[in-house]
């Protein structure tokens, strides 16, 4: 049993007493880029499935819409950055086994595949503003690039897929792939972010849908998202309960630690279980602002990145 | 390849601190950090108690996650040794090796990039010992390729008792404690 511990002259900035080195930057990157991936999968999704006359706000809006959440996410992520000058140094390496690498290089897919699609889809999303630019059609270099898009637009939407995918898996396995910190380190984490990234992005497509077939399906897309998304969180609660001394440790940290109000009550109860009763409500019939349901799912997606990543650096090995 | 390990003898470690103030010297850290510093734990009950100093710093692991997250390059191996070294060019202060370590032995500087113990490779190069090792007042610190079963360290450690620190995370840290 130790009786006394005393640390002298270890004093690092973000590191002593307590490992702070990721502030809002790095959650709010999570939640931005789980956005962008869930816009890219689903968009590409109801162009597979032949949906897009049907569904025009959920292709090339939706993309435009993950274009902007990333731009704004690696804002954020580049603020974070202690040594900015030196970000090009993402794209001189490729390091096979560090996933901060692959998510770089993820990021690099993403943008050209969300242009390409948004060209392809431009006909049903972007029809007025395609007709009054009129570059897109006719013989020019832009209307051939346009038309080529078009031709390959399903090809475009598979690889879309798997990129859009790799994006929402990225950022949960940017933060499983430490083994020092015993907080993060479930393989669960990426499919968890994966899906919560869809979840929320739903929500947000939620709020733009006036038509009501196609919120009935979108909605009963996020009930099924949501179950499978607590069943994850769950999962990963068993996995703290079960584990060793240093996972039971890492997991005190939302089961009576500091973080437990905020993983019950805003991530579990408002950010989940509640939309999710709420939709369940108006799958019923009952009146619910939409605007209401989607905030909560929204919050309750940055709520669960503002915890990981907090919660995370309070744990590790050291006990001290 | 050689296996550069240090070996530190808690039983005559005073926790002095002289091997801080050493390597902050040599190695010109700056005011508020540190890339070593002294534990003293006191373990057991009233009135069975025991007393250990330790100077920890990066253990250079063998099997180092601080390279292995790093998206640049910048957290490498020094060839043919198990140095971990960060090359200032290549990093982003992305801190991503700084989560990476279980011994939170990593820091970043004012500058933006990231530091930590080097085992003095500088002074390696010349044939000469680290610096916190030359100036221990109690010869507690020893230093050596554990490749060369002739060397201090690998003797010391056929003969003496001796410990890791987390070896649990996996990482196989060339930094052994001494313990009886």
């Amino acid at each position: 049993m130790t009786e006394t511990l005393i640390i002298s002259n270890k004093v690092n900035h973000l590191i002593d007493p307590q490992l702070s080195i990721w502030g809002w930057e790095v959650p709010v990157y999570l939640f931005l880029g789980g956005l962008a991936a869930g816009a890219l999968v689903v968009s590409s999704l109801v162009i597979l499935f032949g949906k897009e006359e049907q569904y025009k706000n959920a292709t090339g809006r939706l993309i435009f819409w993950g274009l902007l959440f990333l731009s704004v996410g690696m804002g954020a992520l580049f603020l974070d950055l202690e040594y900015k000058v030196h970000v090009w140094r993402f794209y001189t390496a490729f390091e096979l086994k560090s996933p901060m690498s692959w998510g770089s290089w993820i990021l690099m897919i993403f943008y050209p595949v969300s242009f390409l699609l948004m060209i392809a889809t431009s006909k049903t999303s972007f029809s007025q503003l395609r007709a009054r630019l009129g570059v897109f059609d006719g013989e020019g270099v832009f209307a051939k690039a346009t038309q080529w898009c078009e031709l390959k637009k399903n090809t475009l939407a598979k690889v879309g897929v798997v990129t859009g995918a790799s994006l929402g898996g990225y950022t949960g396995v940017l933060l499983s792939a430490n083994s020092a910190r015993p907080f993060w380190n479930s393989s669960i984490l990426g499919v968890l972010f994966l899906v919560s990234g869809l979840s929320t992005l739903i929500a947000f497509h939620l709020l733009f849908v006036r038509n009501h077939e196609e919120h009935r399906v979108f909605a009963r897309i996020d009930m099924g998202l949501i179950v499978f998304e607590l069943a994850l969180l769950g999962f990963w609660v068993l996995g703290f309960l079960n584990g060793s001394e240093i996972s039971q440790r890492a997991g005190h940290a939302i089961m009576g630690g500091n973080y437990t109000e905020l993983f019950w009550i805003f991530v579990v109860g408002l950010g989940l279980l509640t939309p999710l009763v709420m939709e369940w409500l108006e799958e019923r019939g009952r009146k619910i602002p939409v605007v209401l349901t989607s905030l909560l799912i929204l919050c309750g997606g940055l709520a669960l990145r503002i915890l990981m990543v907090y919660a995370g650096q309070e744990t590790g090995w050291i006990t001290y | 390849m050689k296996h550069y390990a240090m070996v530190i003898d808690t039983k005559r470690c005073i926790g002095c601190s002289d091997c801080v103030v050493a390597c902050k010297t040599e190695n010109k850290v700056p005011e508020g950090f540190a890339r070593d510093w002294i534990v003293e734990e006191v373990t057991g009950s009233f009135p069975n108690l025991s007393l250990e100093y330790r100077t920890e710093r990066c253990n250079h692991c063998i099997d180092p996650p601080c390279v292995t997250v790093c998206p640049t390059g910048a957290s490498h191996i020094l060839e043919d040794t198990n140095i971990t070294l960060v090359t200032e060019e290549k990093c982003t202060g992305c801190k991503a090796c700084v989560a990476a370590c279980p011994y939170d032995a990593r820091f970043v500087m004012p500058e933006g990039f990231v530091s930590k113990c080097t085992f003095c490779a500088h002074r390696l190069e010349k044939n000469e010992l680290p610096a916190c090792v030359s100036v221990c007042p109690t010869h507690c610190m020893y230093f050596g390729d554990l490749n060369d079963p002739n060397s201090e360290v690998s003797l010391l450690l056929k003969t003496r008792k001796y410990k890791t620190l987390i070896p649990e995370a996996g990482t196989k840290p060339s930094i052994y404690y001494l313990t009886d």
